[in-house]
């Protein structure tokens, strides 16, 4: 169960076989709880929201769409979707902003025989298409993306214009968007 | 407030990338709704917001962390039978609420196909998920399962109770106790599943908090 391929694992997981339901969470807890911990900071928070990630993935495993990305991403999704609801009705305190100016753009693939050729060429292409950014795009798009930070507090973190914030956001991603559509091409 | 597609595309990155709520964030996707181009736009964004993901760090969880999910999935005290028929539900229960939405809406799924004798009543929250499920099945025994599904840490017990076609007074269920916000009861009733026509959540006070009906 553990070499089978995430597809395949995600339909087993649904239908509540035991076996395929430890190996799912085995797969991704590192990655859910990793994203959950750093958008939410709190350990306990952040444990919350990754199991209900997981509960979410069970329940809802039929709207999983193959042509929208990997289950790996999926998952990431339902956690980032999570920690940001947490986030607002919890009022937490997410972690530091300044862990990302250090981030390590070189992270590690996904666990999965197939997801990691499939992450690690779209990490390629993600790490060389925010190396390309002016570093006040970069940062403003990591805290918005990594951190679930809205343009208001990115604006108040930065201390820039809130009008500032948004365009950094908003042109940092149509970047991000068109250097990976151009490097997939390319390929 | 409707949105032009100029003011669209200024908000089209943070929606992507789940960062704007409320009024702003229904009226956005009250212009995506119908508009393809900005539909497109935004897909396109969310596409590479969901790649950003990939940079998280990994992060070893608390011990005992898989065992804790596990238990909620798939609990080793639940019979082999009615742990079928919970994920069948959970399936059914799952598409329905992809379709509604609307406080305090309650509703039934019959899947005809999948799960011929079971039948489920949800009570929808305003964002569209299910706050509180009733899933009743078979008649020798009945099985009544209530799970109640909350956004907050609340830890509390309820008190269930079920209503029977045709019948004015309540039949106690028994006690469904949340911890964090989650919690089920799974229970063997003295009702035929076809005759349960309303089960009732109340809180300590004896205050009705969710109401389903099948």
């Amino acid at each position: 169960m553990a070499t089978a391929s995430d597809d395949t694992l995600l339909a087993s997981f649904a239908l509540g076989d035991p076996d395929a339901a430890a190996a799912f969470i085995r797969r991704y807890q590192g990655r859910v709880y990793g994203l959950a911990r750093s958008m939410v900071g709190d350990p306990g928070l952040a444990e919350d929201v990754a199991q209900e990630a997981f509960i979410r993935a069970w329940r809802n495993a039929q709207a999983y769409d193959s042509r929208r990305g990997s289950v790996h991403t999926w998952m990431l999704v339902i956690t980032r979707n999570l920690a940001i609801d947490a986030m607002r009705l919890r009022r937490a305190q997410p972690v530091d902003p300044e862990v990302f100016s250090t981030l390590d753009l070189r992270a590690s693939p996904a666990r999965g025989p197939e997801a990691s050729a499939e992450t690690s060429a779209e990490m390629r292409d993600l790490r060389a298409a925010l190396d390309d950014l002016p570093a006040e795009q970069r940062q403003a798009l990591l805290l918005a993306g990594l951190c679930g930070r809205t343009a208001a507090e990115i604006s108040e973190i930065e201390s820039i214009p809130l009008g500032t914030a948004k365009t950094r956001i908003r042109t940092g991603l149509q970047k991000v968007r068109s250097s990976m559509a151009r490097r997939s091409t390319d390929q | 407030m409707s949105l032009t597609c100029a003011q669209l595309e200024d908000v089209a990155a943070e929606l992507a990338l789940g960062t704007v709520s409320g009024a702003e964030r229904a009226a956005a996707l009250d212009h995506v709704a119908g508009c393809a181009a900005c539909r497109n736009l935004v897909d396109q964004l969310a596409r590479a917001a969901d790649s950003l993901l990939l940079l998280a760090p990994e992060a070893e969880p608390p011990p005992g962390f898989e065992s804790r999910v596990l238990s909620r999935i798939t609990p080793a005290a639940r019979p082999r039978r009615e742990r079928r028929r919970r994920v069948l539900v959970g399936v059914a229960a799952a598409a329905l609420v992809a379709g509604l939405s609307g406080a305090g809406v309650a509703a039934m799924v019959d899947d005809d196909r999948r799960a011929a004798d079971i039948r489920t009543a949800l009570t929808i929250a305003d964002d569209g998920r299910w706050t509180c499920r009733a899933v009743v099945y078979g008649d020798d025994p009945t099985w009544l399962v209530v799970s109640l599904d909350r956004t907050d840490d609340l830890s509390a017990a309820f008190s269930v109770e079920a209503f029977r076609s045709g019948q004015a007074g309540p039949v106690t269920v028994g006690t469904l106790t949340i911890e964090q916000g989650h919690g089920s009861l799974a229970t063997a009733i003295q009702l035929p599943a076809g005759e349960l026509e309303t089960v009732r959540v109340l809180d300590a006070r004896g205050q009705v908090r969710y109401t389903m009906r099948f």
